[in-house]
């Protein structure tokens, strides 16, 4: 067991604050000619680049992301999903699916993100990323979007029997089942939810602070 | 003579057997419950069931604003409270900023007490995760011994924002309330005396025989699988990769503190729980550093409407008065927009992400905890260890549910 000095890093971190943007600009060209056809949009911002693509291609580009030597996006950390069935992005697809990279030969994050129609099935990414079993599961359990090829595509959080996807925007807060313990039967069971008073969700109309917020930017232009 | 058709009948078919571990069980730190198949006393496959703790954080949250969804974050893994604050924090304000398309940052003042508060934080989990793992493995002493320290931690927690573990003290656009008077001496005599206790600690389990023979060599992971399985924290940094967020992807100055990321070789549980030692004095470390930094100054965003107006100004002030009660009943809209902010928390990455529409509720959170992509790795470590071992390595990965389960 050695405490090492990290001298590597440290200086790999200082190189990076000083050529940053240098550095993204290299990369998102590099990015931009290593995969011809496949992106669809890239947006480069601040601190990440999300890459958009299509549904088909998701498991090509992940798995040249992680081969290729300028990126070696070796870490899938996250798998975010959005159901976009209030918002616009849902002429695109209902949900939205980002795939979280590391890439770790010069730390920048990559999101690769696609869209999933309705009762859409996108390929799995288990056989790219060992992480990504149970992300996939999560999503399974709470959207039901369908993955091929996954080794074991079961619930994973909510109850055993339990048949919605919860996180679905039409899916009410409160659910529709709620757990009681039968004094009779003297056993747990289910019932239908009964509420002592219906389910309140407050939604102002909103304009308050613009003004607030105008001022305060003019201010720091002004200085 | 042998009669071999005689032998052949009375062999017997070995099954392996399977064991339910589970839920309500001490060693398992909270709702665990494992199918463990065993060969003889070997494992041959362990399948978490998670999901006993489950509250529907990401769905409620869609129905609270901003601010209110922030408490929220305190009850995930809830002996890491702060660090999770700061994600949702820096996420919040992550995309109100991008919004704005301007780049203005928390004050000076509030930049260094989050970071003391978040290393404060470190602390916490590491004495709960170094400790309790000993108690499960058979040692008490030290478990007594830091829990007492735990306590002024949480003193300090307390003496900050009122709550002793659920504090909602960091919040986007800074700091909920300035530090108290005396708490940075406090701190300070505490950070003086806990480089001892720490020692003691050190003492009794560094070359304690049975607390080496049970770590060293259980769970060894090598750094492939620790990226294929997306690892973070000391289980990555165990196996000898310098991935620290803080230093890598630095948020909230954490550039300006001169600390190390603590790496090892062999990446198993002893290794880890060294690391997690070790780590605790480079969080004192950052602990005098930003005791150091402490100026005068602004502890949270004033002007814009991201965060409540100041107590003093709320008496004197009508329009302070308005903007602290439409705060706190309308919230602030932030314009359609994602963002995802990470930090490192004390088990591993921690990330947030978030989707506004244009409302003064965000569209969607997601919440990316390091303990989940931990879980899922325990089948992984615990192939060919015996059964005593499946505790031992719960214990170093150290599991806390309310994350897991979200």
């Amino acid at each position: 067991m050695i405490e090492k000095k990290e001298l590597e890093t440290q200086r790999e971190y200082f190189n990076r604050n000083n050529s940053l943007k240098i550095l993204r600009k290299d990369f998102v060209e590099k990015l931009k000619k290593s995969f011809p056809g496949l992106i669809k949009k890239l947006i480069v911002s601040l601190d990440q680049i999300e890459v958009q693509v299509e549904k088909e291609n998701i498991n090509t580009i992940i798995k040249l992301l992680k081969e290729s030597s300028i990126v070696k996006a070796t870490m899938l950390l996250d798998i975010v999903c959005v159901d976009c069935l209030n918002i616009e992005e849902n002429k695109l697809g209902r949900y939205k699916m980002i795939y979280v990279l590391n890439s770790m030969s010069n730390y920048i994050r990559i999101h690769v993100s696609t869209f999933v129609e309705n009762n859409g099935i996108i390929e799995s990414m288990s056989n790219n990323f060992e992480s990504a079993v149970w992300l996939e599961r999560e999503i399974w359990d709470m959207f039901g979007v369908y993955f091929t090829n996954h080794p074991d595509l079961r619930r994973i959080l909510t109850d055993y029997g339990f048949s919605w996807f919860p996180l679905k925007k039409d899916f009410p807060t409160t659910g529709y089942i709620e757990v009681y313990y039968d004094i009779y039967d003297k056993k747990i069971s289910y019932k239908e939810i009964e509420l002592m008073q219906e389910y309140r969700n407050y939604n102002f109309g909103l304009s308050w602070g613009n003004h607030e917020r105008k001022v305060y930017l003019d201010n720091i232009i002004n200085d | 003579m042998i009669n071999i058709n005689k032998i052949f009948e009375e062999t017997k078919v070995m099954k392996n057997f399977t064991l339910n571990f589970g839920p309500q069980h001490p060693a398992a730190h909270g709702v665990l419950r494992l199918i463990v198949e065993l060969d003889g006393e070997t494992v041959i496959r362990v399948e978490p069931h998670i999901g006993l703790l489950h509250r529907g954080t990401e769905k409620l949250i869609e129905s609270k604003t901003y601010t209110q969804a922030l408490p929220y974050f305190d009850r995930l893994d809830y002996v890491s409270m702060q660090a999770q604050e700061h994600a949702y924090s820096l996420a919040v304000e992550k995309l109100y900023f991008n919004t704005l398309e301007t780049s203005i940052s928390i004050p000076e003042r509030a930049a260094v007490i989050r970071i003391l508060f978040s290393e404060i934080t470190r602390l916490l989990n590491h004495i709960m995760a170094t400790t309790t793992h000993a108690m499960d493995v058979g040692a008490l002493t030290p478990f007594l011994w830091a829990f007492e320290e735990r306590e002024k931690l949480m003193e300090f927690y307390e003496r900050v924002s009122g709550a002793r573990m659920h504090s909602a003290y960091i919040r986007p656009g800074g700091v909920s309330y300035d530090l108290p008077i005396g708490i940075s001496d406090d701190i300070y005599k505490f950070i003086l005396q806990y480089r001892k206790r720490l020692e003691e600690i050190e003492d009794m389990l560094i070359n304690n025989r049975i607390w080496k023979q049970r770590l060293v060599d259980v769970g060894i992971v090598s750094a492939e699988q620790a990226l294929n399985y997306a690892f973070t924290g000391p289980l990555l940094r165990g196996a000898g990769i310098p991935y620290d967020i803080r230093k890598i992807y630095p948020y909230d100055g954490y550039d300006k503190y001169n600390f190390k990321i603590v790496i090892g070789e062999e990446n198993n549980s002893y290794t880890r729980f060294i690391i997690r030692m070790k780590e605790m004095y480079q969080s004192l470390e950052i602990m005098e550093q930003a005791l150091n930094n402490l100026r005068p100054g602004l502890i949270k965003i004033e002007g814009l409407n991201l965060n409540s107006p100041d107590r003093a100004l709320i008496k004197k002030d009508m329009e302070s008065c308005i903007s602290h009660f439409k705060f706190f009943s309308e919230g602030f809209v932030i314009p359609a927009n994602e963002a995802y902010a990470f930090v490192e928390a004390p088990k591993g990455e921690f990330g947030v992400y978030l989707k506004s529409n244009d409302t003064a509720k965000p569209y969607r959170c997601s919440i990316k905890a390091p303990g989940f992509l931990h879980l899922q790795g325990l089948n992984m470590m615990c192939k060919d260890h015996l059964l005593a071992d499946v505790v031992t390595l719960i214990g170093t990965q150290d599991i806390v549910f309310g994350e897991v389960d979200r």
